[in-house]
């Protein structure tokens, strides 16, 4: 717990702007979960969704871990199955058409094996969630002040007046001015931003452990995102939580994640610190994305996209999902691996630091 | 190739041959206004205000140049789109086009004004006809101008088209929904080239899009823009995409333009409190400049476009606003910041961090 | 291996090229670059569905899987099948055949439905009574879709003051139901003479009349739908695109709104044909409809209905026939709308 709280990152305070990046990456360094004991740990998850049709490898053999107090990003493009597997922790997938497998342990007990009862013990007061969309999670008929405590009433039993005050407190704690006037406002009379702090008030409002933010500021515009990932920060530096942030921006990724897993077509094909992955990608796939993004700091010249769309999770390419788009895809000749016909297992190719893909050292020393 | 771009013979205007002579921008937009009145009552409708959408814009677009529109929801440059496109018509202010007002013109001139001047819309899912296949979206604007595209030749077109956008040209009879969504967006763009437009008004035609796949299209404009001359309005809330592409930006915010210049100018030595604020808040991309950037942190809520803030727009969220600023519509000029800024407080601010700066 | 080659190097022969040419890092930068001009048509990897299918090609391919389609498009067949050819189905029996010797003779063997009160082979005249129904149903829908498309596409499409006096007549005719207004032009109907003379069709009593009655008080629903789904189109980006291509409003109407709206008008009507052939029957049990000697399930019910002790089949058969009638086409809808409904496919 001690080392990760130092590992928080101090973004946005322009004190800290002389620290260098080193000293900065070896307090994130501390805050793997070598170190700390994890409190959720995600292991061979898969997902597949039987419908009509072809079957939808949704997921297909993620492993994470997140220790309290730590920043864990999953990045990735849309339909490459990153919201999924945080519905599978939730529950919140109908099964069927949904077919989990794997293991979910929440401080070593594993949730897919747990009766239902067991398992709602634990979303609430164990992880939570919060939403891209909070005007469609957030219920419209009911006040956000009725809904933000009615996360109280349902667990804890609490009377509707002392939830009330719950409620109160917590949208105080979430900066919403004027908490005690808007308290029985209803969602549509507030901003995006706001919603938002809602949603996080009521993810917030039992002490999770672990919360997940499912791309929690992909519907804000910029100046409200910046507000709203330096509440986060600042609510898990305050309660040790560990947060797991899912999304496609690669600039959120680098702003507030001590480590990042890279998933592509249901898997995760590059995980490390963020300082590593960001400065030195191992995978050509994360390498790809980087060189795909216009930067602020400067106009650059032409862009390098990867080539292709990202497959249907219903058709994923045999060997290496990547290989099709792949710059540096082989047909392996002299016993080197296939990208066509071999999966690459998600394998260590420098300390602390794991990449899918069978050339990784050549990218990373070539 | 060459003939994407043949260009039918065209009556021209008085005013066209005096701007052809004179090399005035391809487009000056004019203290442009759009309100949209706010009704109350059902049967007998009541008009109880007016949401200023935009509010008093100018804007020039030159020729074979890219000009950035950026700004957050809500601020109007959507709108702006809308009406140079003639989907919408201005309140007050003029769109200038080749010397002409598009807002008095009617029947053949608005007619001829619609084929050079094409658009490009974010939703690439929703800006296609599921009922007709990639080859007939192309070809619908030849129903309208038949002139541009003799009828024989047709298919040759729509394929040397498609082949352009980066598609199989076998796909011509596929629908809309067998394609991706970067696939897509490259049929709305073949659906404006074919056309043979001067201008394309790109709103947001990238932020729908996956990251790897956005570069794509970025990359096909570029190449678009050199081959054929082409003039874009670049309209998007991406401050990293709009730099990428522009020759110049304009910031937006609450219906008017805050700020404008050259990308430098703008990304490098913003001088509007807004761009500040909105710059700094962009996540950067590497490690190495994490924090190096002075964070301005804005608070409270954009005001209504309904009931905007006296004087200054940008005033109620200010850290600098003085008395003057609810007084004094401050105009867009130079104060001495070396390019057009509307703030009566206007001063060179570097809030984007540099690998050179973080060194030092 | 060798299974896997031809899939690889179909999709992308680039790769198999590369095996044999490791690729410099200069090259492989120049074909990344070159992706992105021609990149999605080299790498086709989102293109999994290759075959050239339209939405309607979708449709059908969800449509054959259901079997409440099946069964209703079947009886629906069988009793279109019935109204164009009743001889097929009659057993040689002709309906105008009586004999009172007959008269109210139950089923038996030979004469599956037995006799009505005339003595006329009750088989032929139910089957001979299909292609009334059939024909007023369909005629009557044809009128209602007519007068519901171009309504709502005008009241939806023009909005302002034309959609809000379109939207009040329809709440006018909403408010007569329509058995009620279709009884009461139809009682009246006929009596009325314009510039001293009857007027056509409506004076006949005939299933023109019935049709027409059933369009003028059964518009308002189509004419709803088309509107909201009008509405609901007009605001879409490709309009929205045509628009700026400089298409007219006929164009767009009939190019792009249209065509997007047709899909759950098409179910509302298939599910309208069974409730118009019900309601004409309704009418022609009421006595307004179709009269004596025409063959019709509402006159073979109204005369069976006093002798339901003695000779129940009489009232059962027509009934029966009608059920299925009216069932076949809203089975055939219901099919139809999930087939044709995005939301609800997963």
């Amino acid at each position: 717990m001690t080392p990760s709280t130092s590992g928080a990152h101090p973004a946005g305070t322009p004190a800290d702007s002389g620290t260098t990046s080193r000293t900065d990456a070896a307090a994130r360094a501390t805050a793997t979960p070598d170190t700390g004991v994890p409190v959720l740990e995600v292991e061979d998850l898969r997902v597949e969704f039987r419908t009509r049709g072809p079957v939808v490898n949704a997921v297909n053999g993620v492993s994470y871990s997140i220790a309290p107090g730590e920043t864990m990003a999953i990045l990735g493009e849309s339909g490459c199955g990153k919201s999924v597997s945080a519905q599978a922790i939730m529950g919140i997938l109908d099964t069927p058409p949904a077919v989990i497998s794997g293991a979910i342990r929440f401080e070593g007990r594993d949730m897919l094996a747990m009766g239902a009862e067991d398992q709602r013990k634990i979303r609430g007061p164990g992880v939570s969630m919060i939403f891209q969309d909070a005007l469609s999670a957030l219920n419209p008929v009911y006040s956000v002040g009725y809904q933000i405590g009615e996360m109280f009433r349902a667990h804890r039993g609490t009377s509707k007046k002392e939830a009330r005050e719950r409620a109160v407190e917590l949208m105080d704690r979430v900066r919403i001015p004027a908490a005690r006037q808007r308290v029985d406002d209803y969602p549509h009379q507030f901003s995006g931003g706001m919603r938002q702090r809602v949603m996080i008030a009521m993810a917030l409002a039992l002490d999770p452990k672990v919360l997940i933010a499912d791309e929690p500021t992909t519907a804000l515009d910029v100046t409200v995102q910046a507000q709203v990932m330096d509440l986060l920060k600042d609510l898990q530096r305050d309660t040790g939580m560990g947060l797991i942030l899912i999304t496609h921006d690669l600039g959120v990724v680098n702003e507030v994640a001590d480590r990042v897993s890279v998933m592509y077509a249901g898997k995760v094909v590059e995980t490390g610190t963020t300082d590593d992955v960001f400065t030195r990608p191992a995978h050509p796939y994360t390498r790809g994305l980087m060189s795909s993004i216009p930067l602020l700091e400067d106009k650059g010249h032409r862009l390098n996209p990867i080539v292709g769309a990202p497959p249907s999770l219903a058709a994923i390419p045999p060997g290496c999902s990547f290989h099709l788009r792949c710059p540096m895809a082989r047909r392996g000749a002299d016993g080197r691996p296939d990208c066509a016909a071999d999966v690459p297992p998600l394998r260590e190719v420098v300390v602390g630091r794991r990449s899918a893909c069978h050339y990784s050292e050549e990218l990373l020393h070539g | 190739m060459a003939d994407v771009q043949t260009r039918p013979e065209r009556r021209t205007s008085e005013a066209r041959r005096a701007w052809e002579a004179s090399g005035d921008p391809l487009l000056e937009i004019r203290g442009l206004q759009k309100h949209f009145p706010l009704q109350q009552g059902i049967v007998f409708k009541k008009t109880v205000g007016h949401v200023r959408a935009v509010d008093g814009v100018d804007l020039t677009v030159g020729r074979a140049e890219t000009v950035g529109l950026v700004g957050e929801s809500g601020c109007g440059k959507s709108t702006v789109s809308k009406l140079l496109v003639a989907l919408e018509r201005p309140t007050a202010g003029e769109i200038v086009y080749k010397g002409e007002d598009v807002s008095r013109m009617r029947g053949s001139a608005l007619k001829a004004y619609r084929r050079e001047v094409q658009m490009i819309f974010q939703d690439p899912y929703s800006s296609l006809n599921p009922r007709m296949t990639a080859g007939d979206i192309v070809a619908e604007g030849w129903a309208v101008h038949p002139d541009v595209a003799p009828r024989k030749g047709r298919d040759r077109r729509i394929r040397d088209l498609l082949d352009r956008v980066g598609l199989n040209a076998d796909y011509a009879n596929r629908y809309p929904h067998q394609f991706s969504g970067g696939q897509r967006q490259r049929i709305g763009i073949a659906r404006a080239l074919a056309m043979s437009p001067e201008l394309i008004v790109c709103d947001e035609p990238v932020s729908a899009l996956d990251v790897s796949v956005q570069a794509q299209v970025m990359n096909l404009l570029e190449d678009l823009q050199k081959d054929l001359g082409l003039s874009y309005l670049f309209i998007a809330h991406d401050l990293s995409v709009v730099r990428h592409i522009s020759h110049r930006v304009n910031v937006m915010y609450l219906g008017r333009i805050v700020e404008t210049g050259t990308d430098g100018d703008v990304y490098g030595h913003p001088s509007h409190p807004y761009t500040q604020a909105l710059l700094s808040s962009v996540p950067v991309h590497e490690p190495a400049l994490r924090g190096k950037g002075d964070r301005i942190l804005l608070t409270g809520d954009v005001p209504s476009p309904a009931n905007p803030p006296s004087g200054c727009r940008f005033r109620t969220r200010c850290w600098k606003a003085q008395d003057v600023c609810a007084e004094q519509d401050p105009e867009l000029r130079d104060r001495g910041q070396g390019h057009p800024s509307a703030c009566h407080f206007a001063e060179d601010h570097q809030v984007v961090p540099t690998v050179e700066g973080s060194a030092g | 291996m060798s299974d896997r080659d031809p899939v690889a190097s179909a999709v992308d022969p680039k790769l198999s090229r590369d095996s044999r040419h490791p690729r410099d890092p200069e090259q492989r930068h120049d074909e990344v670059e070159a992706g992105t001009t021609t990149g999605l048509a080299a790498p086709d990897v989102d293109q999994t569905d290759g075959s050239q299918t339209s939405l309607w090609g979708d449709a059908w391919r969800e449509l054959r899987r259901r079997p409440f389609f099946w069964i209703g498009g079947v009886l629906a067949l069988v009793f279109l099948t019935m109204a164009v050819f009743p001889a097929l189905f009659a057993g040689g029996a002709d309906p105008r055949a009586c004999s009172l010797s007959n008269s109210n003779l139950p089923p038996s063997a030979e004469h599956l439905f037995g006799y009505d009160q005339q003595g006329c082979d009750y088989r032929a005249t139910v089957v001979y009574g299909a292609r009334n129904s059939l024909l007023i149903g369909f005629t009557a829908v044809v009128g209602v879709l007519a007068v519901g498309v171009v309504i709502g596409a005008v009241a939806g499409y023009f909005g302002g003051w034309v959609d809000s006096l379109l939207a009040r007549i329809a709440d006018v005719f909403y408010a007569l139901p329509l058995i009620l207004g279709a009884l009461v032009l139809l009682r009246v109907g006929p009596e009325m003479r314009v510039f001293g003379q009857p007027i056509p069709i409506i004076s006949e009593r005939g299933p023109g009349a019935i049709a027409i009655a059933l369009t003028i008080f059964g518009w308002m629903t189509a004419m709803r739908l088309v509107r909201s789904q009008v509405i609901a189109i007009k605001s879409s980006d490709y309009v929205a695109a045509a628009r700026a291509l400089g298409a007219g409003s006929f164009r767009i109407l009939t190019r792009h709104i249209l065509p997007n709206a047709v899909a759950p008008v098409l179910v509302y009507a298939t599910i309208t044909v069974g409730a118009l052939i019900a309601a004409e029957a309704a009418l022609t049990y009421l006595g307004v409809g179709l009269q004596q000697p025409a063959f019709s399930w509402g006159l073979q019910i109204s005369a069976g209905q006093n002798l339901l002790r003695t000779a129940p089949h009489l009232v059962l058969i027509p009934s029966a026939v009608l059920s299925l009638t009216v069932m076949g086409f809203i089975m055939m809808g219901d099919a139809l709308r999930d087939a044709l409904d995005p939301r609800q496919r997963s």
